[in-house]
């Protein structure tokens, strides 16, 4: 009993519950509405009867030629509302959309090596590691990213995955698309 | 390279580096030999404003737009140095000028569009628009001035016929029947302007089922999916509706709360409530809803079982005789969700609409199928749900002092047991446990109610704080912790508790107002400053990012998240927190002057722009504040946590008036302006506001005496300015001046008895009241330190002669003695207060008595001692910390 929806630019004066948890950051206005304003139907959010924000996704689509995919660039639930499918929800939809309009040939996210719920949780839903993104996360300490993947129609050659992501290896600078 | 980039390369690459001075000296150098060069000039005013001389950089501007420069290096230089000075309206005549001398430059035509949507002139944009569609011939150019047009008729009521809506059509129509409308953000800005027109959802649904619907694909967009149904229910087309609600309940998301209200829509709309039972409707419904919910078996979603509940309880509604299926729904309910902590939130609107008895039965029933088990982390949840049904339904409430206490130490043994599931979560986590603690400590908020005893409040704070240990992260701790800290006069705890949030960005605008709201009353006038400044930062960056981003819009052609942003914008624009924060800002500033000349000057140079106070702008602010976000599992229509812990009544529109009004006549009478219709205005505002209890009740006692002084002083100014003037003019009006005196003496009088005040009572504790009423007794005398100032001076300087005023002088040296006794009376207050803030008496003192005979198990406990000694010798530093200052604030306004 969630409504998935598009996110509106005034959903970030309610979206507290969701980003005081520490672990979701809050950006400066640009980074949200740089989002909608291009990318409207890959930002979605989750929520209560009563309009209360539980989850969202933020995403664009990026790449050329058969680089051309949809990237996952945050997903939070807010603690009260974890272990739900929310996060489900609103990755297939994702997925959806970057299929269509979007025609993608593969979605993508980068997640901390150590955030092993998430990492797990991306496998479940049909992603893999496609290569290591070393000290991709600066900051106190610095830590390496995993580059996940998961194919769509378009990736008729499943070109987005690969044996042993893992042991493959690219400096921050390489994925940048 | 031209002759002009080898000039500006150099210049450019300074300013590349950060290196402004260098930019400067290169700048003058060039101009020197060339002083025309109008792109080196706009280059030396973006080094003057990025090394902070803002002013000279605005005054190069000024120059430079005089000359109406036309290339786009010039434009592009200027426009970064008036943007970052707020200031968007130049440029707009300048690229207008520019791209009518360069008509073949489409850059220069699109920055003139940009300039104005950065404005949000409307109308501008849609002429500067339809200018671009003419000379380049891109249909998007089209698009945008449709979009313009649509914007121009948004807040035209819906009742009337809007004939810009119908123009905006009918360009859309054209653009149609050409083949021209492709993408769906342009079929969205079709379906914008037909549903801003009343009756037209036919039209909408047909142009949503139509050719452009197919080609876009217009159904598989969530939001546009979603619109089809309604448009479908409006019509009547109910069928066609339930199909597709159907459709996406079964194929794609089971859980979609919106669809299913579609869905009820379909099913209850066309039924009278007479015929409901025996139409097939309902029992269509049962079925389906049936049927979803079966078809939920690994890791079920809520959304269909919720569904069985709505449909059940709007059959109660409608034909009664139903209450049984709800309930046993609702239990059913919670057999399978009940470890989820959103159950509560899931479930509570249905429990509410039970009877008492029924609500009790609820409870009852989970009580009897789950005992008080908590082996497992699953139970623990399932034990914390039961918890917050009880305490919802009312088994919390009307509890004597004894009975909630122990409660409190029943729900703080089951929020330790529940501790060790938690050893090995992520520090990022919370224990399974928190909202046991959290519970106990609204229970004894409660209980401070109840009895107006601070112990209960401090007790609260030990727990929270020991609980936080565990979580460090968990903010719903924090929000408690914050507001009782403030009820406890404990800014400095609250401020650091609140300092270690995150709070960024937006969430100044809707989080701040839990740290600023009156956040002059803990008297530490500096800190409140720098948290008040801090949040301030949104609202320029709205200033800053926003129209930006509105930009972005228009270059993504993302027509459906224009309106959107611009409300966006228009919400932290006229935010009610921001003008709140803008009213307290002054007050500290004023209070940070404390000798009455730098007052004067402080006052006299107040910027009255935006401070305004009419009913028409009072009701058009926006309140963002959010205060939901604290956790409440009190019973319906009953105060919220929330509410029960701010320290007085909510900050709101009378309080912005009252202190518009106080900074505004201040001013006034600084200048020893003449009393005009202005003047009038302000004090017959400030009478209303004083005298109607309607609006007083949103204010603390103290601030209505404020009120009530500032508006006898006020009167006197009055009194005096036309007794001097009619004296000066020896016009036949003029009055003897002993009975200007009497008149002036009167209203002095009152102003003087309104100040006087009980001493502060010493309880061992200093709570935000007590505080709250020295620093308004120190804010009202230094508002009367200018007054009083501003009366002599009237006679000193307006009056021709000026020893006919001698025993108007005599009065207002008589009151400003009652102010010196007001700051004398602080002071006292304060000598004896510091010593129940001071360390070795807070051991002595107050911790005895917070442990003495304390039926409160964490309070006894010998493990928590420490934390107890460390967190009241917290709270006793911060009290003194607004003694100290507020002791010196005293004392140097004494005049
Ligand atoms: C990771 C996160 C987004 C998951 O959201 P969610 O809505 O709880 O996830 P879902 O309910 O859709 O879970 C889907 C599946 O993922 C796995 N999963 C999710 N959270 C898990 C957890 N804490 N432990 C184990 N498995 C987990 C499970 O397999 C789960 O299915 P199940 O519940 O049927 O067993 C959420 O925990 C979160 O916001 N974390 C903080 C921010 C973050 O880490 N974001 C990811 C950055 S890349």
């Amino acid at each position: 009993m969630s409504s998935l929806r598009q996110f509106k630019a005034t959903d970030l004066f309610h979206f507290n519950t969701i980003n005081l948890d520490s672990l979701t950051e809050t950006y400066n206005i640009s980074f949200y509405l740089s989002y909608l304003a291009r990318w409207p139907d890959l930002f979605s959010v989750q929520c209560t009867p009563s309009e209360t924000l539980m989850a969202y996704v933020m995403g664009k689509a990026e790449g050329t030629g058969t680089d051309w995919h949809g990237h996952v660039t945050a997903i939070t639930v807010a603690p009260e509302y974890r272990r739900l499918g929310l996060a489900e929800g609103m990755m297939a939809l994702l997925e959806k959309v970057s299929e269509q309009p979007y025609d993608g040939y593969f979605v993508d996210l980068f997640v901390r090596r150590s955030n092993k719920v998430a990492i797990e949780m991306y496998k479940r839903f049909g992603y893999s590691i496609y290569r290591t993104v070393v000290e991709y996360y600066s900051g106190e300490t610095t830590e390496d990213a995993f580059d996940m993947r998961k194919p769509l129609k378009r990736d008729v050659d499943r070109k987005s995955v690969r044996e042993n992501g893992e042991t493959f290896l690219v400096e921050p600078h390489e994925v940048v698309f | 390279m031209s002759d002009l980039e080898k000039k500006l390369r150099p210049i450019y690459d300074a300013l590349e580096v950060g290196n402004y001075r260098e930019g400067i000296l290169l700048c003058t150098k060039a101009l020197k030999r060339q002083p025309d060069l109008h792109a080196v000039k706009a280059l030396k005013a973006l080094a003057l404003e990025r090394s902070g001389k803002m002013n000279e950089a605005l005054a190069l501007c000024e120059e430079i737009q005089w000359a109406k420069p036309t290339d786009e290096a010039t434009l592009r230089t200027l426009s970064m140095v008036l943007k970052s000075a707020g200031k968007y309206e130049p440029m707009i005549k300048l690229y207008e000028n520019a791209s009518k001398a360069h008509p073949k430059n489409e850059n220069l035509a699109t920055q003139w569009f940009m300039s104005l949507a950065r404005t949000r002139d409307f109308k501008g944009q849609q002429m500067a628009a339809l200018q671009l569609h003419k000379n380049f011939k891109r249909t998007n150019y089209m698009f945008w001035a449709i979009m313009s047009i649509t914007l121009q008729g948004q807040n035209v009521p819906a009742n009337q016929p809007n004939v810009l809506y119908q123009l905006a059509e009918r360009m859309m129509d054209k653009l149609n029947t050409e083949g021209k409308v492709q993408t769906i953000e342009e079929l969205q800005l079709y379906l914008i302007i037909l549903l801003g027109q009343k009756n037209r959802h036919v039209d909408a649904l047909a142009l949503l089922e139509g050719e452009i619907g197919v080609k876009t694909k217009a159904i598989e967009n969530v939001e546009l999916r979603h619109m089809r149904i309604e448009l479908l229910i409006k019509a009547g087309r109910w069928k066609d509706a339930r199909d597709a609600a159907i459709s996406i309940l079964k194929d794609s998301n089971s859980d979609d709360w919106r669809t299913i209200l579609q869905y009820f829509d379909t099913i209850f709309l066309p039924v009278q409530d007479a015929d409901l039972l025996a139409s097939e409707n309902l029992a269509e419904a049962r079925t389906f809803t049936t049927e979803l919910a079966k078809n939920e078996t690994k890791n079920p979603k809520r959304g269909p079982f919720l569904a069985q509940i709505e449909l059940e309880k709007r059959a109660q509604e409608k034909i009664g005789n139903n209450q049984e299926k709800v309930m046993d729904l609702l239990v059913s309910y919670f057999d399978i969700f009940g470890s989820k902590t959103c159950c509560f939130e899931d479930l509570s609107g249905y429990i509410a609409d039970l009877t008492k008895d029924g609500s009790l039965d609820f409870c009852k029933r989970l009580r009897d199928t789950h005992g008080e088990k908590a082996e497992t982390v699953k139970q623990i949840c399932i034990q914390i749900n039961i918890a917050r049904f009880e305490h919802f339904v009312g088994l919390h409430t009307e509890l004597s002092s004894t009975e909630t206490t122990n409660l409190v130490n029943k729900l703080w043994k089951l929020y330790e047991d529940a501790l060790p599931f938690g050893k090995d979560l992520e520090e990022t986590e919370r224990q399974y446990g928190d909202d046991y603690a959290i519970m106990a400590a609204h229970l004894l908020i409660s209980l401070h109610k109840q009895t107006k005893s601070y112990f209960p409040l401090l007790t609260a704070v030990f727990m929270m704080e020991h609980a936080l240990n565990a979580s460090k992260h968990n903010y719903q701790l924090k929000l408690v912790l914050i507001r009782v800290y403030e009820l406890l006069g404990a800014f400095s705890c609250a401020a650091a508790i609140y300092n270690t949030m995150g709070i960024k960005h937006v969430q100044h605008d809707t989080m701040s107002h839990f740290i600023t709201d009156r956040a002059v009353s803990f008297g530490q006038f500096n800190d409140a400053l720098n948290q008040l400044y801090g949040a301030h930062e949104i609202y320029h960056s709205n200033e800053a990012e926003t129209p930006e981003m509105i930009l972005q819009a228009y270059k993504y052609s993302t027509f459906s998240k224009m309106q959107e942003f611009i409300e966006f914008q228009s919400r932290l624009e006229n935010s009610l927190q921001k003008m709140i924060a803008d009213r307290e800002l002054i007050r500290l500033e004023l209070l940070k002057e404390d000798s009455v000349s730098r007052a004067i000057t402080y006052l006299k140079e107040l910027e009255l722009g935006n401070l305004k106070y009419d009913d028409k702008f009072c009701e058009s602010r926006i309140d963002n504040r959010d205060t939901s976000v604290m956790l409440n599992w009190n019973a319906k229509d009953t105060p919220s946590v929330e509410m029960l812990t701010r320290p007085a009544a909510q900050l709101g529109r009378v309080w912005m008036t009252l202190f518009t009004l106080v900074p505004c006549l201040l001013k006034h009478m600084a200048h020893l302006s003449p009393v005009d219709a202005e003047y009038e205005r302000l004090v017959d505002t400030l009478e209303s506001l004083a005298q109607d209890e309607a609006k007083t009740a949103e204010l603390t006692g103290e601030e209505v005496k404020l009120a009530k002084i500032i508006l006898q002083v006020a009167r006197a100014y009055k009194v005096l300015f036309a007794a001097i003037t009619a004296q000066n003019s020896n016009s036949a009006s003029k009055e003897e001046p002993s009975a200007t005196a009497a008149k002036i003496k009167e209203l002095l009088t009152v102003a003087g008895s309104t100040l006087k005040r009980e001493p502060v009572k010493s309880t061992g504790v200093l709570p935000w009241q007590s505080l709250n009423t020295l620093t308004l007794s120190v804010e009202t005398v230094s508002y009367l330190n200018v007054t009083n100032h501003c009366l002599l001076e009237l006679v000193a300087t307006k009056a021709n002669k000026k020893a006919t005023f001698k025993a108007v002088n005599t009065v207002v040296q008589e009151f400003m003695g009652q102010c010196r006794q007001a700051l004398q009376s602080v002071q006292a207050d304060i000598t004896a207060l510091r010593n129940i803030a001071k360390p070795d008496r807070i051991r002595s003192g107050l911790l005895y008595e917070i442990s003495d005979g304390s039926l409160i198990d964490f309070i006894r406990s010998p493990n928590n001692q420490a934390l107890i000694e460390e967190k009241t010798l917290k709270i006793g530093a911060s009290w003194m910390n607004s003694l100290v200052n507020l002791q010196q604030e005293s004392i140097s306004r004494v005049v």
